[in-house]
């Protein structure tokens, strides 16, 4: 009976305390909401007053105004972004931003289940492959007028981004960066073998039959349980190499038209052959599960990633190496490539004042994309690229040139569908558990499917 | 306690295949803690490369540096607490009914509370987010905490606990004209302390590791709960594993704790044989 | 006569209007977060909905489509292969377990604390922790079978042994649920009848079969039942460390029903699913009930 008492009493203790706790949440929850709606109607109050006024008094106005910017960038990314949206914070006196980095993976399925319901953020970042999609689906904002208004010329970014920005000769989004696949040298290890060019560089021949050889070369004069080239053999990674050789060798994924998959093809065939032939001869070994991480660990001489993995590598104790543009199979140079853009996403919640707000911040940060390239990424500017800030990173100029042969995805709906996709067909095919043929025929068949789906 | 009696061969057998069992059960746990004690960009899956070199507490130091970790913590935590009392108490109310009295629909009731667990969450996650965003509830405590204030698994553990007391038992124990709300709080809940602590982990955890619907309904980082925030340090494509491995011992910690509290009420449960002394 | 009768009526309605009232605060959460989801979803199945774009309604042809869909039944498949090895494994792990713990060991904490660590661990802890160990090249389980001499076995991406992998994860981290629930379930048996068989010369084997499991019958069902609908419910394990692969042959219901759903936005498709996916949960743990009915008579 007395440990009854004692039970009984710790429960009442326990629901009184929780109970205090969830008035004390209720009425924090309710304070922060007044504080927000507080805000929310200074904000229009401003607007009211600014109107007549225009722009000056919003520069010399006490309040600032407050957007929020979402973006899936994690681990290194994330904080040079940070880094960059707190100084941004720092040196505007009209525009405050709130930053929140969200898992990359759903990022895209919290994005759309917030423009769903006009909760979404100011700005948000987007890949470019995607931007179709959400025009198609009027999703996200024409940045015309607000880029004219603000000074914006879209004229400045690289030519393959302008192409891939704008559709139907309308701008929908403010490139960062290009993204794309290099290869990534352990110098110590290349210094070893005979391999390091003078200049500190690796220098992988141009042509197939050339890359196997020199690979072959490489393999020959391994230790034991070393492999010659890493990287992952499952999501992302397969898709990258395999758009590479696919475009070196000719091949694209659709008709000019966009309405007809082209995976069918020789060329794709091909493309495959030859990874199949590097996974073979165990050039590429297969089922690789972390293939950074085998090249961190000395496993691999050599990894195929992209510009992002630049500085885990540089952040890693002991290791020496050099990226290097990824090599070329055939005379055609191409290289899988993709954008991080800026967009302002449809909500009905978003004043004109946010919206000119988020202009200003899209802007200052596409004119800062040379911290950006901390991260690895190569600015979405030529003047950019072309800066000594830039130019004085290291790796980053070695590398910087195959933007000029960067290709990105075209510009049809239903990218993110392919990718799940190649991701699945290409890990089965590594796996061995399906030929070469059959994988292009699934290819093919899929995206014809994701295609026909948009009509 | 335990009387000290001559150990039989089996009895040795059972013990060194238990500890050893237990013992490869923990390893992986073990693997992560030793993990955040290394430094940034160790390959953790090499193990020779993880004995070797300098241990340190600098991941540790960076991650509460780099994002607002203990705002995180305190978030979870306080979610996870009110989820878990306010569970312990609904379910159990809801079981009572279902367990010990007579109403029309009874079986309907019981049979949708359970059909209730079969729908899996990302089916029903869009709805859900939509109707939140109706109510004006996304980004908030409140939000946070409803949906997982519906768990039907509480009321199935319940229900099968009241349905193992026999009705004399709780008529014994009570005076003649006691009604139901006292049968349920003085002769009930104190018995059902051991299914009580099973519902009360098992929600504190789920809660504590619950991340789609967090990860969709919040919009700033200060109302994050760590499953929302961890992904932030660990970077797509890449293979940087021991901050990530720190904030997963961070996150792993509390836990362990609440699961060390509960469990004692679960072994020294008065249960039935309590009632009868 | 009449007067009885009345009160009767009275009697009842009285019971009844406390039994809701007992209901009601759970009721309240459950309808408003759950169910009204749920009906809503059922309602979404019924158009062609896209995540963030077009929703038209179009009756029933959703259904048709999925009959004919090869990835559905194949989903579907995986599922149940996954929920028949799994359950019997985890459950009788879990019995074996809370047995363990409820015996005389010395140092039961500690034992209790080992075998129930993993479960506090979330999803994505747990499959990094798991790829560690099943990876190939650097694995601790190939560098196992190297010394070994048997080789790299490729675990994560060979069928059939990609669900071994699956399957050991998954019972490290959820076994000590059922664990948990066993272990109160046997802390309601009474010392009093184990004594009194134990001198009626009955041997542990015995008190075993004639005593703890009789007693256990309720919890033995609903951990079933519960773990029969936690395997269905597989997803995160699969999707993390296998990608749903090699090709497809991991890729469960609920992954398959997530791509729909959010990375090809077909809202309207992943609720047909969404709902065929709960009836053949709904009818099979019904059956398993039927089973377990039948036994007691």
């Amino acid at each position: 009976m007395k440990r009854q008492m004692i039970f009984k009493k710790a429960i009442a203790l326990v629901l009184t305390f929780s109970m205090a706790f969830s008035i004390a949440a209720c009425g924090d929850g309710r304070a922060e909401e007044v504080k927000e709606q507080g805000v929310a109607q200074q904000g229009t109050g401003e607007k009211e007053a600014d109107q007549g006024t225009g722009q000056e008094t919003a520069e010399t106005g006490a309040e600032k105004t407050k957007i929020s910017f979402w973006a899936p960038f994690s681990g290194g990314d994330g904080d040079i972004m940070t880094e960059l949206v707190d100084e941004f914070n720092a040196q505007s006196s009209t525009t405050e931003v709130e930053f929140m980095i969200i898992k990359s993976e759903e990022f895209y399925t919290k994005l759309l289940a917030a423009m769903t319901t006009d909760t979404a953020p100011t700005v948000a970042v987007n890949h470019i492959t995607r931007i179709k999609e959400y025009v198609n689906d009027d999703l996200i904002e024409p940045l015309d007028d607000l880029a004219s208004a603000a000074g914006v010329d879209f004229g400045e970014f690289t030519e393959r981004l302008q192409v891939s920005a704008a559709v139907d000769g309308k701008f929908y989004c403010m490139p960062m960066d290009t993204h794309l696949l290099l290869m990534h040298f352990n110098t110590d290890e290349f210094e070893r073998m005979g391999l390091l060019e003078e200049d500190g560089t690796v220098n992988v021949p141009r042509g197939e039959e050339a890359f196997f050889e020199y690979f072959h070369n490489v393999k020959s004069q391994l230790g034991n349980g070393q492999i010659p080239i890493s990287g992952t053999s499952m999501n992302g990674l397969p898709m990258y190499l395999w758009y590479t050789l696919l475009t070196q060798y000719g091949g694209d994924i659709c008709d000019e038209t966009g309405s007809t998959a082209t995976l069918n093809s020789e060329e794709n065939i091909k493309a495959l052959n030859v990874i199949m032939r590097m996974v073979d001869e165990e050039i590429w070994p297969k089922n690789q599960k972390n293939g950074g991480e085998l090249f961190t660990g000395k496993i691999a001489p050599a990894t195929i990633n992209g510009v992002w993995a630049v500085p885990m590598f540089e952040g890693t104790e002991g290791l020496n190496f050099v990226s290097m543009p990824f090599p070329q199979f055939t005379d055609k140079d191409s290289v899988y490539a993709d954008s991080h853009t800026l967009v302002i996403p449809k909500n009905k919640n978003t004043t004109e004042e946010e919206k000119a707000a988020a202009m200003e911040f899209m802007k200052w940060l596409t004119d800062n994309t040379a911290k950006w390239a901390k991260a690895g990424h190569i600015p979405s500017k030529q003047s950019v690229i072309d800066s000594e800030e830039f130019k004085n990173l290291p790796y980053r100029s070695v590398y910087a040139d195959s933007a000029q042969y960067a290709k990105i995805f075209p510009q049809v709906c239903g990218i993110a569908g392919l990718t799940e996709l190649t991701y699945r067909e290409l890990a089965a095919m590594i796996a061995g558990s399906q030929d070469v043929e059959t994988t292009a025929e699934n290819m093919q068949n899929g995206f014809q499917e994701i295609l026909d789906s948009y009509k | 306690m335990e009387k000290i009696k001559k150990m039989k061969p089996g009895r040795w057998i059972a013990y060194i295949l238990a500890y050893a069992i237990a013992l490869l059960w923990l390893f992986p746990v073990v693997w992560m803690i030793i993990s955040s004690f290394k430094s940034y960009g160790t390959p953790v899956s090499i193990l020779p490369e993880l004995f070797k070199g300098e241990f340190t507490f600098d991941n540790y130091v960076t991650i509460t540096e780099k994002a607002p970790v203990l705002r995180w913590i305190f978030n979870s935590f306080f979610v996870a607490m009110v989820v878990t009392v306010g569970t312990i108490l609904i379910t159990s109310l809801a079981a009572y009914a279902i367990s010990k009295l007579r109403f029309l629909g009874k079986k309907y009731v019981f049979a949708i509370i359970t059909a209730g667990m079969m729908v899996p969450m990302e089916a029903i996650i869009i709805p859900l987010y939509q109707n939140m965003a109706k109510l004006g509830l996304l980004n908030s405590y409140i939000g946070l905490m409803c949906p997982s204030l519906a768990a039907p698994i509480g009321v199935l553990i319940m229900k099968r606990f009241y349905d193992s007391i026999p009705q004399d038992l709780i008529e014994a124990g009570m005076l003649d004209g006691a009604n139901d709300f006292q049968r349920w709080w003085k002769i009930c809940v104190p018995i059902s302390k051991s299914s009580m602590a099973a519902v009360g982990i098992f929600t504190f955890i789920n809660s504590w590791n619950n991340f789609l619907w967090p990860f969709l309904s919040i919009t700033s980082e200060k109302m994050m709960t760590l499953p929302v925030g961890i992904p932030q340090f660990q970077g797509a494509n890449l293979s940087e594993f021991t901050l990530p491995m720190t904030i997963s011992v961070v996150a792993s910690v509390p836990a362990i704790i609440m699961f060390l509290i509960f469990q004692k009420h679960i072994i020294k449960g008065i249960a039935m044989s309590g009632i009868k002394g | 006569m009449n007067r009885v009768n009345m009160d009767m009526r009275k009697k009842i309605l009285k019971e009844n209007i406390i039994a809701w009232c007992f209901l009601l605060p759970f009721l309240f959460f459950f309808i408003g977060f759950l169910l009204y989801p749920i009906i809503k979803g059922v309602e979404l199945s019924l158009f062609d909905a896209i995540l963030g774009g077009k929703s038209e309604f179009i009756g029933p042809a959703n259904y048709r489509d999925m009959f004919q869909d090869k990835a559905f039944w194949e989903a579907l498949f995986n599922t149940l292969f996954f929920v028949v090895i799994s359950t019997p494994a985890i459950v009788l792990i879990g019995f074996a377990f809370a047995l363990v713990i409820n015996s005389t060991l010395k140092g039961r904490t500690f034992i209790r604390t080992c075998f129930f660590s993993p479960y506090v661990l979330s999803m994505s802890v747990v499959t990094g922790l798991w790829i560690f160990i099943f990876q190939p090249y650097t694995g601790l389980i190939t560098q196992l079978t190297m010394k070994l001499g048997v080789g790299e076995m490729y675990w994560l991406n060979t069928k059939w042994l990609v669900w071994i992998a699956i399957l050991i994860t998954t019972v490290w981290w959820t076994v000590g649920f059922n664990m948990i629930l066993f272990l109160a379930g046997l802390q309601d048996i009474p010392d009093e009848i184990y004594e009194a068989a134990k001198i009626d010369g009955a041997s542990s084997g015995q008190s075993l079969f004639k005593i703890t499991i009789p007693m256990l019958k309720s919890t033995i069902s609903l951990v079933i039942l519960l773990q029969t609908i936690a395997s269905f419910k597989l997803f995160g394990q699969t999707y993390l460390m296998a990608g749903g692969g090699p090709g497809t042959h991991t890729r469960t219901i609920v992954h398959y029903i997530y791509e729909t759903g959010f990375t090809n936005r077909k809202m309207g498709y992943a609720a047909t699913m969404s709902f065929a996916f709960f009836i053949v949960v709904f009818i099979i743990t019904m059956l398993q009930n039927k089973l377990f009915a039948d036994k007691d008579n």
